[in-house]
C-alpha cells in the first residue's frame, strides 16, 4: 500500500490558511488619515480678515507646509485679529496633517488655556482627543473626547463617534466599539461607510455572522459614483467573501466576492477565493475559469502564486494527474525564477539603487486610507511596492524622506537668497548714502511754520471777504464790478451836466449789467464760500500730511543706521541656522533611507521564504500526485489482471 | 498525517511570524527615533521659513510703500474664472491663470493674493480684468477700476466675484481694505 503525504483535503486546507492570512489585514479597522481627510473635517468660520483667507487658500489646496508657513507670519505681524482663536485651531490641526503631533497637541492645549468660546473649546478638545489617539495615547484620548460634550458640525460629530469606537477596539472593549457604531445610519455621508466597515470588521471580531455579513451587505448595495467609496465597497466584499469562505458558507462568499471589481487593488485576492469558493461547492470547471483568469497576472503577487497552484490542485481533482504534475512543475520552476527575481530586488535595495527611485514614485494623492500611485519607476522592486505601499509604515516612512528632501531644497533655496539679501541691503544702503544729502535739503526747504503763517493769513483774508457775496467773487467778476461802478460814475457826471435819451438808455444798460452781475455772484456766494471752505480745510490735512511725511522721513533717517545693522544681524543669524538645519538634515536623510532599505529588505525576504514555503508545498503536492498516478495506474493494472 | 501539517505550520511559525515580530519592534522604535527627529526639523523650517519671509518682506517690501492685491469670491455661481490680469497706473503687474483646484479654493472662501509690490504715497488707478465663462457658459470678460489714494502705510486691495441674484449675473467689487 502505497503512502500519501498529501492528502486530497491538505493543500486545500493549507491554501486556505494562506488565503486567511492574506486576509489578516482585511480585519484591521480602516482609519482615514492625511490632510484630505483634514481639511474636509475641518469646521472653520467664515473669514474677516484678508490674510487669514490666504491661509486658507493654500490649506484648501492640501498644501501643509506654505499654509503652516504663512500662518506664522501673518501671525508674527498680527495681521488675524479676527482669527485669533480659530487661527490656532486651524495651527493645530496643519499640525496634526503634517505629521507633527507634539505640536499639534500643544497647540490644542494651549487654546484650550486661552480660549473662552465655550465652542472653540469643544472643537479643541475634539481635536486634542484626535491627535492624542493618533499619537497612541489612548487614555487621554478617551478623556479628551468626553470633554468635547457640545455638539459638533455632522461631520465631525460623526468623526467623534468613529474616533470613540476606533478607540474601544483598540483597547479591546470590542462591544463596546460595535455599539458606538450601531447608529451608522445617523452618521454623516463621509463617515457612514467606514463606520459600516469596522462595524462589519468588528462584528468578524466577535464571530457575529449575521452581524458582519448584514454590515457589509449594507454597505456594498449603494451604487456610489466615487472611486473611493467604490474601493471602500471592494475591500467589505472581500473581507465578507473571506470570512464566510472561512465559515464554510462558498455560495455566500462567491457572492461577495464576485462584486469586486476587476480592475481594483484587492482584485487578485478576490479571484483567488472565488476559485477556492467554486473548488468548495465542487464547480471545478468554474473554478479553473477564475484562477486561470488570475494566472495571467504578474506572478510577483502571492495571490497569483497560489493560483498556480490551485490550478494544478484543481486539476489532480479531477483525477487529470498528467496536467496536475506537469502544472505543479511548471510553478515551481515559476517559483524558482521569482525567487531569483526577488533575489536581485535585494541586491538593487543594497547598492542603494532602490533609495535613488524613491523620489521617482509620484504619488498622485492621498485619498483618505489609500495612497494612489499613478506610476511606479523601472526598477526591480517596483513589482513589490504596491503591495509596500498599502503598509502605513512604509507610507509614514517615505512621507518622511520627502519631507526631509523638501526641506533639503527649502533650505538650498534659502542659503542661496541670502546672498540677495545681503545684495539687497547693501543697495538700500548705498542709495541712502546718496540721497542722504537731498534728504537733509529737502528737509530744510520743509518750513511748517512759514506754511502756517500763510495759512493764517488767508483764512483771515476769508474771514473778512466771505461778509458780502462781493467779496467772494472770482476776479473777473471784480473787474468787471469795478468797470460797471466806473461807467456809472462817468454816466452819473455826463447826467449832471446834460441830459439826452442815450445816456438814459447807457444808464438803464449799466443798471441792467450790474443787476446780472450782482445776481450771478449772490447766487453762486454759499457754494464758493463752500469751496473756499473746503480748501482751506484741505489745507490743513495737507499740512498734517507734510508734518507726518517730515517726521517720518527724519525718523527713517535717524534709524537708518540701526535698522542696516538689523538686517545684517538677522541675515548672519538665520544663514547660521540655515547652515546648521542642512547639517542635520543631511545624516536625518541617511538614516532614513536606511530606514526604508531595511523595511523594503525584510518585505522582500519575507516573500522569499513564502516563497520557498509554497515551494515545499509544491514538491510535496507534485510527489502526492505521482503517488496517486501511479496508484491509479496500479488499482487500473490490478483491474486488468483481475479480468 | 496531521503531525506532518503541524510541523510545516510550525516551521512556518518560526520562519515568518517570529522574525517578522522581533524585527517589527526593533522596526517600531527606529520608525518612533526617526518620527521624532523629522517633526523636530519641521517645527524648526517652520519657524525658519517664518522669520525669512519676514526678513524678505521687509527688505523688497517696505510697509510705506507696501501695496497688496488680493482675489476673493463670494458664491461665484454665474462666473467660472480663468484669469485675472491686473494694471496700476496703466501698466500690467500680474496676469494670472487659475487651475482647477485654486477656483476650489477660492470658492471655499480661500483668497489669493495675486500682486504684492511698491508704490509711491499719492492717488493711483487700480484696472483688473476677469476672464473666465459667464451665465449660459458663455466666454465672459469684465474690468473693474479703482482709483486709492497711498498714504504712508500698506495698502491691501480686494478684488471680490460677487453673485448678483436679481439680475443673474456677476458683480466685480473693489474693496480697500
Amino acid at each position: 500500500m502505497m503512502v500519501t503525504l498529501f492528502p486530497k483535503r491538505r493543500l486545500c486546507e493549507v491554501m486556505h490558511t494562506a488565503i486567511l492570512a492574506l486576509g489578516i489585514s482585511m480585519l484591521l479597522l480602516i482609519v482615514p488619515v492625511g490632510s484630505h481627510a483634514q481639511e474636509k473635517s475641518f469646521q472653520l468660520s467664515a473669514v474677516n480678515d484678508l490674510h487669514y483667507g490666504e491661509v486658507l487658500f493654500h490649506f484648501y489646496q492640501g498644501e501643509l507646509f506654505p499654509s503652516l508657513v504663512k500662518l506664522s507670519v501673518v501671525q508674527a505681524q498680527s495681521k488675524i485679529p479676527n482669527h485669533t482663536q480659530d487661527g490656532q485651531l486651524l495651527k493645530g490641526g496643519l499640525y496634526l496633517a503634517y505629521g507633527m503631533h507634539e505640536q499639534a497637541e500643544a497647540t490644542f492645549i494651549e487654546l484650550l488655556d486661552r480660549a473662552e468660546d465655550e465652542d472653540m473649546k469643544n472643537q479643541a478638545w475634539f481635536y486634542l482627543g484626535k491627535t492624542q489617539f493618533q499619537r497612541g495615547k489612548l487614555g487621554a484620548a478617551k478623556v479628551s473626547l468626553t470633554r468635547s460634550k457640545l455638539p459638533l458640525s455632522d461631520r465631525l460629530g460623526s468623526e467623534k463617534v468613529y474616533l470613540e469606537a476606533q478607540l474601544s477596539f483598540r483597547q479591546g472593549a470590542i462591544v463596546q466599539a460595535a455599539n458606538n457604531l450601531s447608529d451608522w445610519e445617523n452618521m454623516h455621508d463621509e463617515w457612514r461607510n467606514y463606520g459600516l466597515y469596522n462595524l462589519g470588521v468588528m462584528a468578524v471580531r466577535q464571530a457575529n455572522e449575521q452581524q458582519a455579513v448584514k454590515a457589509f451587505t449594507r454597505l456594498v448595495s449603494d451604487k456610489p459614483d466615487d472611486s473611493l467609496t467604490k474601493a471602500l465597497q471592494d475591500r467589505a466584499q472581500l473581507t465578507a467573501g473571506l470570512y464566510l469562505l472561512d465559515k464554510k458558507r462558498p455560495e455566500d462568499a462567491a457572492e461577495f466576492l464576485r462584486g469586486v471589481r476587476l480592475n481594483s487593488t484587492d482584485s487578485a485576492k478576490a479571484l483567488l477565493g472565488l476559485g477556492w469558493a467554486y473548488s468548495e461547492l465542487g464547480q471545478y470547471q468554474r473554478a479553473l475559469v477564475v484562477w486561470e483568469e488570475l494566472a495571467t497576472r504578474d506572478f510577483s503577487h502571492p495571490a497569483v502564486q497560489e493560483t498556480h497552484m490551485a490550478i494544478a490542485h484543481a486539476y489532480g481533482q479531477q483525477k487529470n494527474y498528467a496536467v496536475a504534475a506537469d502544472l505543479y512543475q511548471q510553478t515551481i520552476e515559476k517559483l524558482n525564477q521569482e525567487y531569483t527575481r526577488l533575489e536581485t530586488a535585494k541586491q538593487v535595495v543594497r547598492q542603494g539603487q532602490f533609495s535613488r527611485d524613491l523620489t521617482k514614485i509620484p504619488f498622485i494623492a492621498q485619498k483618505d486610507w489609500f495612497w494612489m500611485v499613478s506610476e511606479l519607476p523601472d526598477s526591480a522592486v517596483s513589482p513589490y511596492l504596491p503591495e509596500l505601499l498599502a503598509e502605513t509604515h512604509f507610507v509614514e516612512a517615505v512621507k518622511n524622506y520627502r519631507d526631509l528632501l523638501f526641506m533639503q531644497q527649502n533650505l538650498a533655496h534659502w542659503a542661496e537668497s541670502m546672498v540677495s539679501f545681503n545684495d539687497m541691503v547693501a543697495a538700500r544702503r548705498a542709495r541712502f548714502k546718496q540721497s542722504a544729502p537731498l534728504i537733509q535739503q529737502t528737509l530744510n526747504r520743509v518750513n511748517i511754520d512759514r506754511l502756517k503763517t500763510r495759512q493764517q493769513s488767508l483764512l483771515r483774508r476769508f474771514e473778512v471777504e466771505k461778509a458780502t457775496p462781493e467779496g467772494l467773487a472770482s476776479p473777473k467778476e471784480q473787474r468787471l464790478l469795478t468797470r460797471l461802478n466806473e461807467v456809472d460814475q462817468r454816466v452819473a457826471s455826463l447826467s449832471a451836466v446834460t441830459a439826452s435819451p442815450e445816456l438814459t438808455s447807457m444808464a438803464q444798460k449799466q443798471a441792467f449789467l450790474q443787476g446780472i452781475l450782482t445776481w450771478d455772484i449772490s447766487a453762486q456766494y454759499v457754494e464758493r464760500r463752500w469751496a473756499i471752505e473746503k480748501s482751506l480745510k484741505t489745507i490743513n490735512t495737507t499740512q498734517d500730511s507734510i508734518k507726518e511725511r517730515v517726521k517720518a522721513l527724519r525718523q527713517a533717517r535717524a534709524a537708518a543706521a540701526t535698522t542696516f545693522a538689523g538686517f545684517d544681524q538677522r541675515i548672519h543669524q538665520s544663514a547660521q541656522r540655515v547652515r546648521q538645519l542642512q547639517q542635520q538634515v543631511q545624516p536625518l536623510m541617511q538614516r532614513q533611507v536606511e530606514y526604508i532599505n531595511q523595511l523594503v529588505f525584510d518585505s522582500l525576504s519575507l516573500k522569499q521564504q513564502r516563497i520557498q514555503e509554497y515551494r515545499q508545498y509544491g514538491l510535496l503536492a507534485l510527489a502526492e500526485t505521482y503517488n496517486l498516478a501511479g496508484e491509479t495506474t496500479g488499482e487500473a493494472a490490478d483491474h486488468g489482471g483481475n479480468d | 498525517m496531521r503531525w506532518f501539517q503541524r510541523l510545516i505550520e510550525g516551521i512556518c511559525l518560526v520562519l515568518i511570524v517570529l522574525p517578522a515580530m522581533a524585527a517589527a519592534q526593533s522596526e517600531s522604535q527606529v520608525a518612533q527615533s526617526l518620527d521624532k527627529e523629522v517633526q523636530s526639523l519641521k517645527e524648526e523650517l517652520i519657524s525658519l521659513n517664518r522669520d525669512l519671509f519676514l526678513l524678505e518682506e521687509e527688505l523688497l517690501f517696505p510697509s510705506s510703500t507696501q501695496v497688496a492685491v488680493f482675489i476673493s469670491m463670494d458664491v461665484g455661481e454665474f462666473f467660472a474664472l480663468d484669469s485675472v490680469k491686473i494694471e496700476l497706473n496703466g501698466k500690467e503687474v500680474a496676469h494670472y491663470l487659475y487651475t482647477e483646484r485654486e477656483v476650489d479654493a477660492l470658492h471655499r472662501g480661500g483668497i489669493h493674493k495675486i500682486y504684492l509690490g511698491n508704490l509711491k504715497t499719492g492717488e493711483h488707478e487700480l484696472s483688473a480684468f476677469f476672464v473666465g465663462k459667464g451665465p449660459s457658459g458663455r466666454d465672459y470678460l469684465r474690468g473693474a477700476d479703482l482709483r486709492f489714494e497711498k498714504g504712508l502705510g500698506v495698502k491691501y486691495l480686494e478684488l471680490k466675484i460677487d453673485d448678483s441674484v436679481t439680475k443673474r449675473q456677476p458683480e466685480f467689487v473693489v474693496k480697500e481694505w
